[in-house]
């Protein structure tokens, strides 16, 4: 009797285990249901679209199944890669500048030694940030006019020639890599100032009893605490400059040529300007599938240099 | 019991006044979302008469202004969806067959004599501009668009710089390099140049447009059917000889910069005084004597030698939309004499109605329209009104931008952007017996 009043026990005690409970499904079932509506259906119905032969100023054609015609249309054609090395190089430099630029002002910035105006400073460098990338497109092409941009009457007044700034392949090329440096540097500051303040201060101190120079602190201890913000400022950094748009659109619309198109652009004239969606939707996932694999790569060689 | 009377024969009497206005004004209460494009001068100058519109109609205008560079995209993504974001859509020729899907045919409108009186409205008045006026926005007979601006490029020159080097208006493009030459010139000594002999337009948006006009002046064909389209249309002797030209042109008597500037900025070029010749439409026609923005008042002529692409823009009525009689009224109204006339006097630059652009009162302050009627009569020309001439139009601008920036050579810019033009069509399926 006793032994079956504990196996009966135990037997409810498990059904009442095993009885799922759905509470916790209801309360994220709204947050999903959005993120299905406006990632995942988005996701699976280009993916879809891009297997497809479709134009909306076709509208009375329905979509016609191409399998990978136009995922092989992207690459066999010329523009593609030359685009895609744009992209890469756009991004790279980029980032690159912005990383230097950033953390030698972020070093400055986190020094024991107050800069006087120290918040003021702050606040105006990271203004550039809080623009739209559209204005700032429109604020650099004022800037880079010719006749009447302020930075060829600044080459003028220290008789300098001015420059054609967006007319020339290689220099709006150039000019484009310094608005997108100027707009974003703030951002690559901030991070790092933000990893440089939370660094423990007692290393430092042990250090400096053992007799590190600034150099060795810098590069034995400051790197490699720092690394894991480092990587992530870059990762971010890097996609966002891989879908740079705006900026480019503003400046040269991709020109002269294709000099500076970047995969972005090249995306939107394929997609809004000739209207051929399946080709554009291969593109984007093309482009997606390029920042998945570099980002998976410099996350493996960051894990083995730690 | 008389009290009562009074009271019932006094709401009839108001019934029947409301029934009264009701059929004067039968939308009155509606509104109508209009798509214009932002800046383009004759919108600017429709807008300022719209009130008179909504005080006759009763009905509300909304404008919903979109840059030129974005309206297509913005409309279409809406057209597509079915959003029924639009009345009225403001519908650039070179776009129509992108928009044609989607748009309403009119001839429903004109036949109800409820709602249109062809002899009144004078339809003429349109094809007497130009012969293209009604047929570019017509297909299979019907009528997609009331014309609604039509501007074709002129070559617009300082009358003053021209006069000062003893030189009359070019006549053909031999003139037009010789004296860009001539007036490209360094005026202060210090050994920069001041003033260039051309803008050209040659931004990615713009080039093909001139590249064309001087195509077609060289003796160049495009025939308008794309099934007839060759890989030599445009790779052949002419098309070399017109993409040196270009860079001729680009090399020595034009600015820099001008690989970057589409109309907007040639305009501003002139009025800055910095370039002596343009190639340019007719909507900045009144830029030139604005003395708010311009240097050159009163010193820019016009005149036009060469083929141009008839820059008609309608209003049209998307098919989606849910107020289609309303829609055609404000379309009617707009396009209608008396206020084409009030929209040309309060700025529009570029009327479509021949009565307008002939009237001699009109023609004192918009000295560019007998240039204007003359290009529109004589040299305008319509492309492959297809909806692949964006992608077309994209793979020679790309190809001759190349040359410009020294990137590629004119000979092998012709063989890429042919082929490139070759295959859109061959894709789209225009080469299939």
């Amino acid at each position: 009797m006793g032994c079956q009043a504990i196996l009966t026990g135990s037997y409810e005690m498990m059904k009442m285990q095993n009885k799922v409970d759905i509470t916790p499904y209801l309360l994220i079932s709204a947050a999903a249901a959005i993120l299905f509506v406006l990632t995942i259906y988005p996701l699976i119905y280009s993916l879809a679209l891009s297997f497809h032969k479709f134009s909306i100023a076709r509208p009375g054609v329905p979509w016609r199944f191409v399998g990978v015609k136009n995922y092989a249309k992207v690459f066999t054609d010329p523009v593609f890669w030359r685009i895609i090395l744009n992209t890469l190089i756009f991004s790279c430099s980029t980032v690159g500048l912005q990383f230097v630029i950033g953390f030698g002002l972020a070093l400055l910035f986190s020094r024991e030694v107050q800069i006087r105006g120290e918040g003021v400073l702050r606040s105006a460098l990271i203004l550039p940030m809080m623009v739209p990338p559209i204005l700032v497109g429109l604020i650099w092409l004022f800037m880079y006019k010719k006749d009447f941009g302020i930075i060829n009457n600044i080459l003028w007044m220290l008789n300098v020639e001015p420059v054609t700034w967006l007319s020339k392949p290689f220099i709006a090329f150039l000019a484009i890599i310094a608005a997108e440096t100027w707009e974003w540097t703030p951002f690559m500051f901030l991070l790092l100032l933000a990893g440089l303040r939370s660094l423990p201060s007692d290393i430092y101190e042990s250090s400096e009893v053992d007799g590190a120079s600034t150099w060795q602190i810098f590069r034995y201890v400051t790197v490699p605490l720092l690394k894991p913000i480092i990587a992530v400022a870059l990762i971010i950094r890097f996609m966002d400059a891989f879908r740079i748009f705006d900026m480019i659109f503003q400046l040269t619309g991709g020109g002269p040529g294709v000099a500076t198109e970047t995969i972005s652009l090249y995306i939107y004239r394929n997609g809004f300007r000739y209207f051929d969606m399946g080709f554009a939707a291969a593109l984007s996932y093309i482009a997606l599938i390029i920042i998945v694999l570099f980002t998976n790569l410099y996350i493996r060689v960051l894990r083995r240099a730690t | 019991m008389r009290k009562w009377m009074f009271l019932i024969v006094g709401v009839l009497v108001l019934a029947c006044c409301g029934q009264g206005l009701a059929a004067e004004k039968p939308y009155a209460g509606q509104e109508l979302r209009i798509s214009f494009i932002t800046g383009m001068p004759t919108d600017v100058a429709l807008k300022s008469v719209i009130p008179e519109f909504e005080k006759e109609t009763g009905m509300k205008a909304t404008i919903i202004d979109t840059f030129y560079g974005e309206v297509l995209t913005k409309n279409m993504v809406d057209l597509y969806a079915g959003t029924g974001a639009y009345d009225v859509l403001h519908v650039e020729s070179i776009w129509f067959a992108q928009y044609l899907p989607y748009l309403y045919p009119l001839d429903e409108f004109m036949e109800d004599p409820r709602l249109f009186d062809a002899a009144e409205y004078d339809m003429d008045d349109f094809a007497a501009f130009s012969p293209l006026t009604l047929s570019v926005f017509s297909r299979e007979g019907k009528l997609y668009g009331f014309p609604h601006m039509a501007g074709v490029p002129l070559n617009w020159y300082r009358k003053d710089l021209l006069k000062k080097a003893g030189l009359k208006p070019p006549q053909d493009l031999d003139e037009y390099y010789n004296h860009a030459k001539k007036l490209t010139q360094d005026t202060d000594g210090d050994g920069k140049i001041d003033i260039y002999g051309i803008a050209l337009s040659g931004a990615r948006s713009g080039l093909v447009d001139e590249w064309l006009s001087f195509f077609f002046s060289f003796g160049g064909g495009l025939h308008a059917r794309p099934e007839l389209f060759l890989r030599t249309t445009f790779n052949n002797s002419v098309g070399l000889k017109t993409v040196e030209y270009y860079k001729k042109l680009y090399d020595e008597v034009a600015p820099p910069e001008s690989l970057t500037w589409e109309f907007g900025e040639v305009g501003s070029a002139m009025q800055r005084g910095v370039v002596a010749m343009m190639w340019n439409w007719t909507c900045g026609g009144r830029w030139y004597d604005d003395p708010e923005t311009s240097t050159v008042v009163g010193k820019v002529g016009a005149n036009t030698f060469y083929p141009a692409r008839f820059g008609l823009n309608a209003l049209s009525i998307p098919a989606d939309g849910p107020k289609k009689e309303a829609s055609f009224e404000f379309i009617k109204w707009a396009m209608s004499k008396d206020i084409v006339r009030k929209t040309t006097i309060a700025g529009g630059p570029n009327p479509a109605r021949a009565s307008v652009v002939n009237d001699p009162e009109l023609t004192k302050k918009y000295w560019w329209f007998p240039a204007l009627r003359h290009a529109a009569t004589r040299w305008a020309r319509m492309y492959l009104e297809i909806p692949e001439w964006s992608a077309i139009d994209d793979a020679l601008a790309i190809e001759f931008q190349k040359v410009c920036s020294g990137e590629i050579s004119p000979e092998k810019a012709l063989e890429v952007a042919s082929n490139n033009a070759y295959e859109i069509l061959e894709e789209a399926g225009y080469f299939k017996e």
